[in-house]
């Protein structure tokens, strides 16, 4: 390490103010400005989502049914993973260990690139069966939604670019950026986990697997063999729903299916 | 453009160690305060004239499209008729984010393409509206099926998506975070992507009638709104920094 790293180093390192360390915030003020206008906007959408939930309860579930969850729950361990590799990039970082801080945010970066593709694929899917913006509010909200959060990604995996940019030049390396670079690839992570269990999660929030599942399904259209959905005539497919009791979903976090 | 206005001296006669002169130029601070004015007049023309902010529903029939412009005939001529005098306002309220980032360190390329993508923008995004609006109210005549293609057409391009305004935020961001002469605070560079998701929200527009993602949906227009008069107030606020801050004897741009 150069004088140069080191004077850096030492420089991003928490102030010690008379034997009394202060906390340490990591990245810079300005990158939380950022992450917690994002949060605190994304939490109005999310808001304002469960408004319109509320509101067409029937409808909502009935079309959440349509999403493929085990895809979404290859995209959340997809997520998770690319989150593990930065975290641990920007404690290399911190140890001065840029050369394999480098290799965990291309790892991540990687990881980053497969959601997209994951999210691209589950989309063409969708769009296959049907299912487009204009096939009701749940998919408005489904593809508008996870279509910011894509951009999200996007703007992610450009920052990672920039945080490797910086690592790569010794005079340049900065623990804050890579701080920085983390915190906002965190917030994506929460962001994406709000929206997988609002617009995947069953109404009991467990994870269901496979296109669809029964017994969430408001009642009538429990009964059917195959049941015409009103709204938007689509047939729901029958072959998968399991002959079991309905779930009490009574005193889930979500609330009853029929509110 | 070399003007200077008289620097502070108060620095000096309270016997504190002399500072940068923070008066600014006195012509950068005319046009600096067209802003504040000319989205002044905006807002009393778009939310209390012409009834465009918040926009009538995006759901009604032919005949209560042209009730609407009957209705409001009056206002609308008042104030889309004030607006294509003021319009002009944009380009300067435009011109001097252009100024500043051309201070910046960064270069000129990225002010030009902010420039260049807030110019696009302004014709669908402020005038079509106008005209459209005002096409309706002076033509009151024509078949009611034109009235309604004016009343979506000005209102569609209004509030619907563009994606030069997102060229532009995006230039004016990265601009930003990479100035070494802190023209502006690199949060103002983050919170300039707020307003790319708003553009990226209000794609549904031309697709939803009702509801959250319509022209007048919470989603689209309300949370759009708000986040652009955070957006608005804070550029106003640090385009008066940059202004006070340049220094009176800086040589003028090329």
């Amino acid at each position: 390490m150069t004088n140069t790293e080191q004077t850096t180093a030492e420089l991003d390192q928490p102030k010690d103010t008379g034997g009394q360390r202060l906390p340490h915030v990591p990245g810079d003020s300005h990158m939380w400005v950022m992450v917690l206008g994002d949060l605190f906007i994304f939490g109005a959408y999310f808001v304002i989502f469960m408004i319109y939930r509320t509101m067409a309860p029937q409808e909502f579930l009935a079309d959440q049914q349509h999403l493929d969850v085990t895809v979404g729950v290859v995209n959340t361990i997809v997520l998770l993973t690319s989150s593990w590799f930065i975290a641990r990039s920007v404690v290399a970082v911190r140890a001065a260990e840029y050369d394999r801080a480098i290799r965990l945010t291309y790892l991540g970066g990687a990881f980053g690139v497969l959601f997209i593709l994951t999210k691209a694929y589950e989309w063409t899917t969708e769009v296959m069966h049907g299912y487009t913006m204009p096939s009701g509010d749940f998919f408005m909200f489904y593809y508008m939604l996870t279509g910011v959060h894509l951009f999200h990604v996007a703007l992610g995996l450009l920052i990672l670019g920039i945080v490797l940019r910086e690592l790569r030049n010794p005079r340049k390396r900065r623990t804050s950026m890579a701080e920085a670079g983390g915190v906002y690839w965190h917030m994506v992570d929460l962001l994406w986990i709000v929206i997988f269990i609002g617009s995947s999660g069953s109404a009991a929030g467990l994870p269901r697997f496979g296109r669809t599942t029964y017994w969430n399904l408001p009642s009538p259209l429990r009964s059917g063999s195959t049941t015409k959905r009103p709204s938007f005539g689509v047939a729901l497919p029958t072959g998968l729903a399991p002959k079991r009791q309905v779930m009490d979903t009574s005193t889930s976090p979500w609330g009853s299916s029929t509110r | 453009m070399t003007d200077v206005a008289s620097p502070s001296t108060s620095d000096t006669e309270s016997g504190a160690a002399p500072t940068t002169p923070k008066a600014g130029k006195r012509d950068v601070w005319i046009v600096f305060f067209i802003v504040p004015a000319f989205y002044t007049a905006f807002g009393i023309i778009f939310f209390a004239l012409t009834r465009t902010m918040p926009p009538p529903r995006p759901d009604i029939t032919t005949a209560q499209m042209v009730d609407f412009f009957e209705n409001h005939s009056t206002t609308i001529r008042i104030g889309f008729g004030l607006l294509i005098l003021i319009v002009g306002g944009a380009g300067i309220a435009n011109g001097i984010v252009m100024y500043h980032m051309k201070r910046m360190s960064t270069g000129s390329v990225l002010a030009y393409s902010y420039m260049g993508g807030m110019a696009v923008g302004a014709l669908p995004g402020c005038l079509l509206v106008a005209i459209c609006f005002l096409t309706a109210t002076f033509r009151p005549g024509r078949d009611p099926e034109l009235m309604a293609f004016l009343y979506d057409l000005g209102l569609l391009s209004y509030v619907g998506s563009l994606g030069c305004f997102s060229v532009a935020y995006f230039a004016f961001a990265i601009a930003i975070l990479y100035d070494r002469n802190e023209i502006f605070p690199k949060w103002l560079a983050y919170i300039s992507v707020w307003q790319i998701v708003t553009e990226i929200l209000a794609v549904p527009v031309f697709v939803s009638r009702a509801g959250a993602f319509a022209w007048n949906g919470s989603i689209s227009f309300w949370m759009g709104t708000v986040v652009f008069g955070i957006w608005l107030s804070c550029v106003i606020m640090f385009l008066k920094k940059a202004t006070e801050l340049e220094p009176v004897d800086a040589p003028p741009l090329d």
